[in-house]
């Protein structure tokens, strides 16, 4: 999050937190963990409450803490955009709420490979996230003028894919791609769903909050699968493995001192 | 000024559904979580919790780690602030 400071910084976007921890709490917390950016006390949970994002099955020494999430908010005070998880437990990184935000500032990518007829580079919202993180893996894919390659949902030809293969260390959600150019085929008479010059497909991975990865390491393997095309002729379908390394953290157990922690 | 947004379970009542049938409703949507079994202290829901984009943020002023007063105003960039809520930096 520190890091995500100047990013957001960079971008003229603001950024601080908010808990029902008490002020003395997030001082301690703050540094303790070097924490620069505001961290904000709502100790009724009042504006937890106003936001809507109060978590209401919690009790005892949880009760009053809020869903963990992102608002996105314009200076005039509407919401831009929000990033909270339908199951409240899950949490977006930092990382990953930049890179929604700007999708163009893109870290953690390798270097692009040749394939047949493209070039594809792999990235990453994050390097390092703790368990219960969503966390972005995705490709860059660069065609060269005058290919193009059919998107989801083509009929009648191989749509490109990104497929992660299973694994026990992250609950893998949906690919998303983007939305196509459709494409008129003169020769052929019809009209596709293609992509063209440089996009990506994004694939969230949420890492898993029971499983220990041996060493902390996952490494997640998949699949890109496609068939480039131009406008009179279609290549042979290809297929290139891809892979992702992710450093799993443990969470900070630390507790605040006796005096200021929450009591039951 | 905050004001809440209107409740499903109210709004069903507006629609015309007899208290009886909302009560039913309710149990339903009960015995529906208690057989997902979600861990103690979260539930599982389709709709994301909170304020959706296009709503005001409602007026705030909070303290922050340094005994300061925040505002939106305060806080904000001038492209917008970045709010995270998180659960407790405590346990």
């Amino acid at each position: 999050m520190q890091h995500a400071q100047d990013r957001f910084r960079a971008r003229g976007i603001g950024l601080a937190a908010i808990s029902y921890d008490s002020a003395a709490i997030l001082r301690e917390f703050a540094a303790r963990q070097n924490i620069s950016y505001p961290l904000l006390s709502d100790p009724d949970s009042a504006l937890i409450r106003k936001f809507g994002v109060l978590n209401q099955t919690a009790t005892g020494l949880t009760a009053g803490m809020a869903h963990p999430g992102y608002f996105f908010i314009a200076p005039s005070g509407v919401v831009r955009e929000k990033f909270f998880e339908t199951n409240y437990a899950d949490r977006y990184t930092a990382n990953n709420v930049i890179s929604r935000l700007f999708p163009e500032l893109v870290e953690n990518a390798s270097d692009f490979v040749s394939l047949p007829h493209l070039q594809v580079r792999t990235f990453q919202s994050d390097q390092t996230a703790g368990p219960g993180s969503r966390v972005t893996l995705g490709v860059e894919i660069k065609l060269p003028p005058h290919l193009h390659v059919y998107a989801p949902g083509v009929k009648g030809y191989k749509a490109i894919a990104l497929v992660l293969d299973g694994n026990t260390m992250v609950d893998a959600r949906d690919a998303l791609y983007p939305a196509p150019k459709i494409l008129w085929l003169a020769a052929i008479k019809e009209r596709v769903p293609v992509f063209e010059g440089t996009f990506r497909i994004q694939q969230d991975v949420i890492i898993s909050k029971d499983e220990k990865p041996p060493g902390g390491k996952i490494s997640l393997q998949g699949k890109l699968k496609y068939q480039a095309c131009d406008d009179k002729i279609c290549f042979v379908p290809a297929e290139a493995p891809l892979q992702w390394q992710l450093e799993v953290k443990p969470l900070d157990m630390t507790r605040s001192p006796d005096a200021i922690r929450h009591k039951k | 000024m905050w004001l809440p947004k209107p409740n499903r379970k109210r709004s069903a009542r507006r629609r015309g559904l007899p208290l009886a049938a909302e009560i039913v409703l309710i149990g339903v949507i009960l015995a529906g979580a208690a057989a997902a079994a979600p861990p103690p202290g979260e539930t599982r829901s389709t709709t994301p919790p909170g304020l959706h984009a296009g709503d005001n943020i409602p007026e705030f002023s909070a303290i922050d780690q340094n005994g300061r007063t925040q505002t939106l105003a305060a806080l904000a960039g001038k492209n917008g602030l970045v709010l995270l809520f998180f659960r407790s930096a405590d346990w």
